[in-house]
């Protein structure tokens, strides 16, 4: 627990010195740039065909329970709001974090335990700038727009498995979204979205760095992204959904 | 210059690793430091070099503490000094010249033009003109180590320090990596800490030299001086002689 509660303490840390650096010398735009193509071109196919999937099998699911009431023509508002509102950003957000998340602290743990990072800092240039601060802001916004593209799919991939295996009209399916999807749930969806590229982002950079004790290590530090980040995103779409509902209860949205 | 000041060092939960070094090494002087393995020399570098921060003690570089200025200050005195890793630390994703370029163009902010001649001149000066554009995977373990050279030597530091730079070379490689060494610390005059194991290379080396064994640094003086310590276990450590021989 002590150790959870110390990583935790440093991550938090190491998120703070990022902003700081952030905010003090933003990192120059090619670098960015470079970042989000980079992850968009690694993780497109991945979170759009995952998008797809999730929207597909919540179809799938919904169609299920409600032929039995009678009541199919609400399939299009139940399924899209499940999907925006809480499954679509997590499950998509899984898949990304395993391809972006890996990628990331794999290629900083191995700069680091080949001291090129330790080089760096030789040199006279602060790593934290050069290398963390692009790789952080580039994962936030190709993340987010990459969960963006997977809840899209993931609306077109509910749609398209209504028509085939609820034998649903396409128009009466989008029809009924808007009388379940309400702005809240969009804003929840954006919400989450952000959150979840916010952490993803943290982590990574953070386990990559911290990386210590050779290929061995390397391998600790991709394994514990992948753990931190599931378990982190699990507990946050729980924080945020517990938020989310009780500021717009509170804002009457 | 730089000077140690009663240096102690520890890993966690471990006895000290450095016990109260004290040393002084005077600008333009070559220090050597030999000693048996896992005696803590490349974390003494680490440590002079700014990377790990001691338990106790100080490090003075031209009179500043490294551990008690400010951040920017302390990066400041970091590019003052450059380093040659025992493994090279050389940055793989970017080719030989583009390692080279890096600190002109980050730390130095050269304009284009003149990140490029000076490219070339060390590129010439450690004879890899024609590897410009390989990766350091591409190039053999003598080459990375002239590129490591020429990338802790390019902004022109004050201050070098060079962990084992003959590590698992052959001796006709080693011996050219010395003399490299040799003429570009001359054309620098800078001032130089390296670590070796081989007391030959130190030799070549060396003003001065100290020994560290059993966590404490023993300055044994020049070339002369240090063939004739007195030290009984100093001595078999020089000659290669294992302490239980009698």
């Amino acid at each position: 627990m002590i150790k959870i509660l110390d990583d935790l303490g440093s991550a938090l840390v190491f998120l703070n010195d990022i902003i700081k650096t952030i905010f003090k010398t933003p990192p120059d735009s090619k670098s960015v740039s470079e970042q989000i193509y980079n992850v968009t071109t690694q993780s497109l196919t991945t979170t759009v065909s995952s998008g797809f999937f999730v929207g597909a099998i919540l179809s799938v699911q919904f169609n299920a329970q409600l032929k039995q009431f009678d009541t199919l023509s609400v399939l299009g508002g139940l399924s899209t709001s499940g999907t925006i509102r809480e499954l679509g950003p997590l499950l998509i957000a899984f898949m990304l974090s395993g391809k972006v998340g890996a990628y990331t602290s794999a290629e900083l743990g191995t700069m680091r335990v080949t001291e090129q990072i330790d080089a760096m800092r030789c040199l006279g240039t602060n790593p934290m700038q050069y290398l963390i601060a692009p790789r952080f802001v580039g994962i936030i916004i190709s993340s987010f727009f990459l969960l963006l593209a997977g809840l899209l799919m993931s609306i077109l991939g509910g749609a398209i498995l209504a028509t085939v295996v609820a034998d649903m009209n396409m128009v009466e399916y989008i029809n009924s979204i808007p009388t379940y999807v309400k702005w809240s749930s969009v804003y929840s969806g954006l919400f989450k979205c952000f959150m979840f590229s916010l952490l993803i982002a943290t982590i990574c950079t953070y386990k990559g760095y911290a990386t210590t004790g050779g290929s061995k290590g390397v391998g600790r530090s991709v394994v514990a992204t992948a753990l931190s980040t599931m378990v982190g995103l699990t507990l946050l779409d729980w924080f945020t959904s517990f938020l989310v509902e009780n500021l717009f209860k509170a804002w009457g949205l | 210059m730089i000077a140690i000041k009663q240096l102690t060092h520890r890993f966690d939960g471990a006895e000290n690793l450095l016990n109260g070094i004290n040393v002084t090494v005077r600008r333009g002087e070559n220090l050597v430091i030999v000693g048996p393995s896992g005696q803590g020399k490349s974390t003494l570098l680490k440590i002079l070099s700014g990377l790990t921060a001691p338990h106790r003690g100080e490090v003075l570089i031209n009179g500043k503490n490294l551990y008690k200025v400010s951040r920017l200050e302390k990066t400041e005195l970091m590019s003052k000094t450059g380093m040659l890793f025992q493994k090279n630390a050389l940055f793989d994703s970017l080719t030989v010249g583009e390692n080279l370029a890096f600190p002109l163009r980050e730390v130095a902010k050269l304009d284009e033009k003149k990140i490029a001649e000076k490219v070339k001149e060390y590129l010439s000066a450690v004879e890899l003109g024609p590897a410009e554009n390989l990766y350091p995977d591409e190039i053999s373990g003598g080459m990375q180590k002239r590129l490591g050279i020429a990338r802790a030597l390019i902004l022109d530091p004050e201050i070098i320090y060079y962990d084992d730079p003959t590590a698992g070379l052959d001796p006709i490689t080693s011996r050219n990596i010395v003399e490299l060494i040799k003429k570009l610390n001359k054309k620098l005059n800078a001032t130089t800490v390296t670590i070796t194991n081989e007391m030959n290379r130190a030799y070549q080396l060396a003003d001065n030299i100290g020994v560290l064994m059993d966590s404490e640094l023993v300055i044994t003086g020049s070339v002369e001086e240090t063939k004739t310590f007195t030290d009984k276990k100093i001595q078999n450590f020089i000659q290669g002689i294992p302490n239980n021989v009698a």
